[in-house]
């Protein structure tokens, strides 16, 4: 209630949901790629299933990411300056080229993981050796696929540009206490890339998991898993301890403590524990949970750091 | 400075009022073919006179492409500085808000069932000739009642009464400053006496709320005596935007007079006043010497809840600012039923610090014809003539239902061309001493101006004819049987404006744009038509308001063009003139140059039977009930503004402020829904939970909960102050403001 | 020497009348329920009867530092010849990093036209033709003064020399423009 006349000071919130999905989104994105790629550039029995999941889901969801992006602005129709306007100060206009060419990296990698199987068909009918040669990655793909290692090296690069730059693209706002807030209290090394970076991994690979749930062997996927899960809850810690308690209060207390905390990190650690000794359909559940808390993370973030100025 | 030379540079270099001010970029940025255009997008300003409320400050409208983009303060105002409030600011707002009456409307259904039809104007003025004719042969000429704001066009609106043989013509201001009007009158013999807030060291106000109740001029006046070290104190139950820019001092509701006789009585025993002054200049001071002797600070420390230290020391102060100092005379004034002996009081503690006619005092409105005994002024100045002669109007046959001007009663005090309007509805209501059948009026609106808005309403409906001239479709208009939409002061001349203060000062208003609803008229010409109508064609003799205002103009030497260049006229040179400004022991004259200030009023005391103000005690609020006050928001008229887009987005909707640990007891929280009681009428509010307010206090701000449902922003929004307030007459037919208690309850 | 334009706020004389509010909104084309400024109330603090309130004109504070600008990918957000902060309209896309990134909560997404808007100081239409802004000029308190710090004989160099004028958020570092003289604020 306004208590005399005029109009009352207010705090608007510039950034809202889509936003939020975005960043989540491009965090998938992100981690989903590097989980195929680095599969598919070191990985010794390559579950092919696995790769491609990981392959296919960058480019679906950063162009919905983007998408969301571009209608959230004032201006959809003009989004195209942001390519030719550029200032290098600022992180979101450095972001957008990364984004834009990881967009058309992953759409190129995910063509040609596409293609990959028929590569191989093709092989098969030109010589038996070769095809054992492709499937053990002894014989340089022909054509095309002599691409794909190097897309997937360079791809890696942007996916972890993307994943870190959704953390950059808040802690560049010095003026926000909260999403500029340093790490370990180190001046100008900023928290948020590392918490989003790992939060993209984390989220891409259990996406990752989901879309290869009836590949044979995924231990070391889940082990992975419960690693990054522990990092996680580590820089929230820190996050936690470095931040004022305001902002785990009010209406962002629930998101923060049970959509981050319990179902995005401590239920799927303590299920994947669990399930990896035994049981094999904990999978879904388990990656379920964090990727809906990678995207609690995001909403909470992005709302915590507008809310309480 | 520069800024001012540069403005006059622009506004007047090229001798004409359409001056190029483009609002676009750089011309080298743009292709020759958008300059071009650009050209024609150019801004154009036409001087003019606010009527956003009746202060009537100088503005500069800015016109592009036909439209009134703007508006601004007349760069060359001395007075205003060239500010204007938000209200006036809002004018392109209202100009162009869909929601104003754009044609004449009859009424269909029962009246406030909200049924019109639109009508042609023709239809309009028939229907309401033949109605009147009705009433005055049924009844006599006198069954008709016209009530206005104060405002140029009345001539016109009162020559229907007066061609009709009706002696009832009232303004609005026996709702406002009339007990002030009175007391000037009856100290001064003329209620023309402003003040000079700029130069005065030391101000009291009881009430007067300069911050909120805008007036740009005095506004300026009180800033520049404080900013230059100046004090105020501010009297007022509540803790307004005044109060925090002085010292609060938060008297009990209806008390003020014990204050200010308390003031008197410490001067008096403290020797702190200027008796020089009195004995030359006035007459009577005696009685007052005695009607104050036992008005003791102790006494009226029991009175307003003031400590006696604090007046004892307020008034002290006060008395070393002397001569500049300024007790307030108030502006909305009537507080209780003897307020006009507030008012009188307030001007004799005035006039015993000798603040008359000296800087920072107070001084009689500079008109021409005060001019005249100064050869060095008189050549400044000549006063606006009229811009008609009318034939005679028929003797009313009876006289005025408020008893005004009836010797030997308080109506011989009433100021004649106010009249007391709270008397109307009582009239209608209980037909004593006659019955009033047909009520028009115009720029006023009764139901939510005046008090017990219902009362009013069940007056209008037992009425022959109700006619409303307005801007909007307002509470009085959706009872009305017949609606004339005038157009708004952007679309019209009216007759011209006399500013007057330390200086002459004349005004115009002139259309910036043609009326934006085809079907709307400015009020002097459908008052004229009307009366045309009504074969009183006679009493309308001029073709056009250019016609009216080139007499006007000539009387004073001045020409119709010149002035819509100008916007306003004050003799070029003349510097403000006080009359004792260098020496203290020039004749400064009150009605006439021998006249003396009236300490003991002969009049009043004729008329009342208090020649010397009388202390009237009024009951403070029981346990569990509030004294109930209002007052001006910044943003908001009266009544008038809150319907006005930009100006309803600023504040649609108003509160009931109540102390903090008041509301506590009745377990109310800030934003609670409340129930407020005056026993008879209830109305709903939201609370506003404070500590700027007395806890035997409630207080909201004026003009909300609007009635009519045609005004779709304001309609239903906030509290209506008038739905809890009896309609109680003052002893000089004031309204009553002040003295009404009321119950709050969560609702 | 370049010029600095500033405004000063004289909050002992602001009666929070909303002069400077309306006034802007129709100088500058402002949509329906948005505001390049406001003058909010603050307080009233204290218990009865020792109350005090004051007003505070708001707006974009005109930062010689400004995040806004540094974080706008466009460049749309800018400095002008004249150290004034303003949006190219054409350049901007309306992705609001800008809105978060400023500390006064100065700037909107104009609902006309999409882009970000905030005060301009009325570079455009009046200051670069040698007026004042419309919320200066109209003041009705006469709490604003505006013009150019640099030059020593302006009056809010002379004002600025006399009285102490504080910033908003001094810690930020984003240099405003904008002086708040509290003397005689109760
Ligand atoms: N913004 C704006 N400006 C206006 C107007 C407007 O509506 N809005 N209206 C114009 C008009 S018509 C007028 S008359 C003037 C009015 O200007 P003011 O006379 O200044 O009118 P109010 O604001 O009604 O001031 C009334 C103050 O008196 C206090 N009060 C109420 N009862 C008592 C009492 O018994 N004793 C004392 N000491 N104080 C009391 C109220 O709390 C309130 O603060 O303003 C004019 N200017
Ligand atoms: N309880 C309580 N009652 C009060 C007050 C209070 O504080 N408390 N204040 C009192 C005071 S001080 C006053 S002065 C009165 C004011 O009472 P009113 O004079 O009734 O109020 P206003 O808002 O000034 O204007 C009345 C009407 O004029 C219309 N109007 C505006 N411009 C034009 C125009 O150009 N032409 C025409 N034809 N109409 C126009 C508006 O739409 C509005 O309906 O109210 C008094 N009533
Ligand atoms: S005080 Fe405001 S509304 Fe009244 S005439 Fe002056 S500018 Fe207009
Ligand atoms: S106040 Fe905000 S919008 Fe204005 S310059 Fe500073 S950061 Fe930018
Ligand atoms: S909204 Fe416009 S001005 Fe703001 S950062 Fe984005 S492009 Fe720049
Ligand atoms: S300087 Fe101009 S744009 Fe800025 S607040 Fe004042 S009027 Fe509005
Ligand atoms: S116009 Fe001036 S006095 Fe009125 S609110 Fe704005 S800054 Fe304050
Ligand atoms: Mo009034």
């Amino acid at each position: 209630m306004d208590i005399t006349w005029g109009a009352s000071a207010s705090h608007e919130i510039a950034w809202g949901g889509m936003i939020a999905v975005y960043l989540f989104l491009a965090g998938i994105a992100a981690g989903a790629f590097l989980t195929a790629a680095l599969t598919d550039l070191f990985g010794k029995n390559r579950p092919a299933k696995l790769i491609r999941a990981g392959a296919y889901i960058p480019p679906i969801a950063i162009v919905v990411g983007l998408l969301l992006l571009v209608f959230d602005l004032g201006r959809p129709l003009s989004f195209w300056k942001l390519i030719f306007n550029v200032n290098f100060s600022s992180v979101m206009s450095l972001g957008t080229f990364i984004i834009s060419i990881f967009t058309a990296v992953a759409l190129v990698y995910a063509y040609l993981i596409w293609a990959w199987p028929v590569a191989q068909a093709r092989g098969i009918q030109i010589t038996v050796a070769g095809v054992e040669a492709a499937a053990a990655r002894e014989v340089p793909a022909s054509g095309l696929q002599a691409l794909r290692k190097p897309v997937a090296v360079v791809g890696s690069l942007l996916a972890f540009g993307t994943a870190t730059y959704t953390g950059f693209l808040l802690s560049a706002v010095s003026t926000n206490t909260f999403w500029s807030v340093p790490f370990l209290g180190i001046s100008g090394v900023p928290f948020l890339p590392f918490l989003f970076l790992v939060s993209a991994i984390s989220t891409g690979l259990a996406a990752t998991l989901i879309g290869a749930i009836d590949c044979s062997d995924l231990t070391l996927y889940k082990k992975v898993d419960i690693v990054l899960l522990a990092i996680e809850i580590l820089l929230l810690i820190i996050l936690y301890t470095s931040v004022s308690s305001a902002f785990f209060q009010g209406g962002l207390a629930n998101l923060f403590w049970i959509g981050v905390v319990v179902i995005g990190l401590l239920l799927p650690l303590i299920l994947a524990i669990y399930g990896v000794s035994k049981h094999k359909n904990l999978v879904v559940p388990v990656c379920g949970m964090v990727v809906v808390g990678g995207l609690a993370l995001r909403y909470f973030v992005v709302y915590a750091g507008q809310m309480v100025r | 400075m520069k800024r001012r030379d540069f403005l006059k540079g622009a506004l007047y270099g090229t001798g004409g009022t359409m001056i190029a001010f483009g609002g676009f970029g750089t011309l080298t940025k743009l292709d020759p073919k958008k300059a071009a255009a650009a050209e024609q997008d150019a801004l154009s300003t036409v001087f003019s006179t606010c009527e956003m409320c009746t202060s009537r400050c100088t503005v500069a409208l800015k016109v592009k492409n036909g439209k009134v983009v703007k508006a601004e303060g007349h760069p060359n105002d001395a007075s205003t500085g060239g500010s204007i409030c938000a209200r006036g600011n809002a004018a392109p707002s209202l100009l162009y808000d869909p929601e104003r009456i754009k044609k004449p409307m009859l009424r269909t259904g029962e009246r406030g069932d909200g049924k019109f039809k639109e009508v042609s104007w023709e239809e309009a003025y028939s229907y309401i000739a033949e109605k009147l004719k009705n009433v005055q042969k049924q009844y006599g000429g006198e069954a008709l009642a016209v009530t206005s704001r104060v405002n140029p066009n009345d001539i016109f609106f009162r020559s229907i009464a007066r061609a009709m043989g009706s002696p009832n013509m009232f303004s609005h201001e026996a709702t406002c400053p009339m007990t002030r009007t009175v007391a000037l009158e009856a100290t001064f013999g003329n209620p023309y006496i402003g003040a000079d807030y700029g130069n005065a060291k030391y101000i009291i106000t009881n009430g007067r709320n300069f911050f909120e109740g805008i007036h740009v001029p005095m506004v300026k006046g009180v800033m520049k005596s404080i900013s230059n070290g100046g004090k105020l104190v501010v009297l007022d139950p509540r803790f307004s935007v005044t109060a925090a820019k002085g010292e609060w001092v938060p008297i009990k509701g209806a008390t003020d007079l014990a204050f200010i006789m308390a003031m008197a009585n410490v001067m008096i025993s403290e020797n702190l006043y200027d008796k020089e002054f009195i004995a030359q200049y006035s007459v009577g001071f005696d009685k007052w010497v005695e009607a104050v002797k036992d008005k003791t600070p102790a006494w009226a420390e029991q009175e307003t809840g003031i400590p006696k230290d604090k007046i004892v020391q307020i008034t002290r102060d006060f008395a070393k600012a002397k001569p500049n100092c300024l007790l307030e005379y108030g502006w909305r004034t009537p507080w209780t039923g003897n307020d006009y002996q507030l008012r009188r009081a307030i001007m004799i503690v005035n006039m015993m610090m000798g603040n008359w006619e000296v800087p920072g005092g107070y001084f009689r409105k500079k008109g021409a014809a005060l001019l005249k005994p100064y050869p060095e002024l008189q050549q400044y100045a000549k006063s606006l003539g009229g811009g008609m002669v009318q034939p005679a109007f028929p003797k009313p046959a009876k006289g005025r239902i408020d008893g005004t001007g009836i010797k030997g009663t308080p109506g011989q005090v009433i100021p004649v061309p106010d009249g007391a309007v709270g008397q109307i509805p009582e009239s209608i209501l209980t037909g004593k001493p006659y019955p009033i059948k047909a009520w028009m009026v115009y720029r006023f609106n009764p139901v939510i101006s005046m008090p017990e808005s219902e009362r009013v309403i069940e007056a209008i409906k037992k009425l022959d004819l109700m006619v409303t001239c307005d801007v909007y479709m307002t509470d009085a208009a959706y009872y009305s049987d017949v609606v004339l939409p005038e157009c708004t002061y952007m679309e019209r001349y009216d007759p011209m404006i006399d500013n007057t203060g330390l200086t002459p000062k004349f005004q115009i208003r002139q259309p910036a744009v043609p009326v934006v609803y085809p079907d709307t008229k400015p009020a002097w010409q459908i008052f004229k038509e009307l009366g045309e109508k009504m074969g009183y064609g006679q009493y309308f003799p001029f073709k056009d308001m250019e016609e009216y205002l080139t007499k006007q103009l000539a009387a004073a030497g001045l020409t119709l063009a010149e002035m819509k260049e100008k916007g306003f006229w004050v003799p070029p040179g003349m510097k403000p003139f006080f009359m004792r400004g260098k020496d203290p022991k020039a004749p400064a004259p009150t009605a006439s140059a021998d006249q003396k200030i009236q300490i003991f009023s002969e009049e009043l005391e004729e008329a009342t039977k208090q020649g010397i103000p009388e202390y009237k005690h009024y009951p403070q609020p029981e346990n569990g009930k509030f004294r109930f006050i209002q007052g001006k928001v910044a943003v908001h008229t009266n009544a008038g503004t809150h319907n006005v887009p930009v100006l309803n987005e600023l504040m649609p909707t108003n509160t009931l402020w109540i102390n903090s640990v008041s509301a506590g007891k009745l377990g109310i929280k800030e934003g609670d829904s409340i129930i407020i009681s005056a026993g008879k009428y209830e109305h709903k509010g939201i609370a506003k939970v404070t500590e700027g307010i007395r806890p035997d206090t409630v207080f909201t701000y004026h003009g909300f909960g609007r009635i009519s449902p045609k005004m779709t922003r304001a309609y239903g929004k906030g509290i209506n102050d008038n739905k809890l307030i009896p309609n109680e007459l003052g002893e000089v037919g004031n309204v009553v403001s002040s003295t009404t208690f009321v119950t709050v309850r969560k609702a | 020497m370049a010029k600095h334009y500033a405004m000063a706020v004289v909050v002992a004389k602001c009666i929070g009348c909303q002069a400077c509010t309306v006034a802007c909104k129709f100088q500058n084309n402002v949509p329906e329920g948005q505001y390049r400024t406001k003058t909010p109330v603050v307080g009233p603090k204290g218990t009865f009867p020792n109350v005090s309130m004051y007003f505070e004109k708001q707006a974009c504070q005109m930062c010689q530092n400004a995040p806004c600008v540094e974080v706008c990918p466009t460049k749309a957000s800018h400095y002008n010849e004249a150290g004034v902060v303003l949006v190219d309209v054409d350049k901007c896309v309306g992705c609001k990093y800008c809105l978060t990134a400023c500390p006064y909560d100065a700037r909107f997404i104009n609902k006309d036209t999409g882009a970000a808007d905030k005060c301009t100081f009325c570079w455009e239409a009046r200051v670069s033709k040698g007026q004042v802004p419309a919320c200066v000029s109209t003041c009705v308190g006469g709490a604003l003064v505006f013009g150019d710090e640099k030059d020593s004989n302006s009056e809010i160099a002379k004002l600025l020399s006399k009285n102490k004028g504080e910033v908003r958020k001094e810690e930020f570092g984003t240099r405003p423009s904008i002086y708040y003289i509290f003397e005689g604020v109760k």
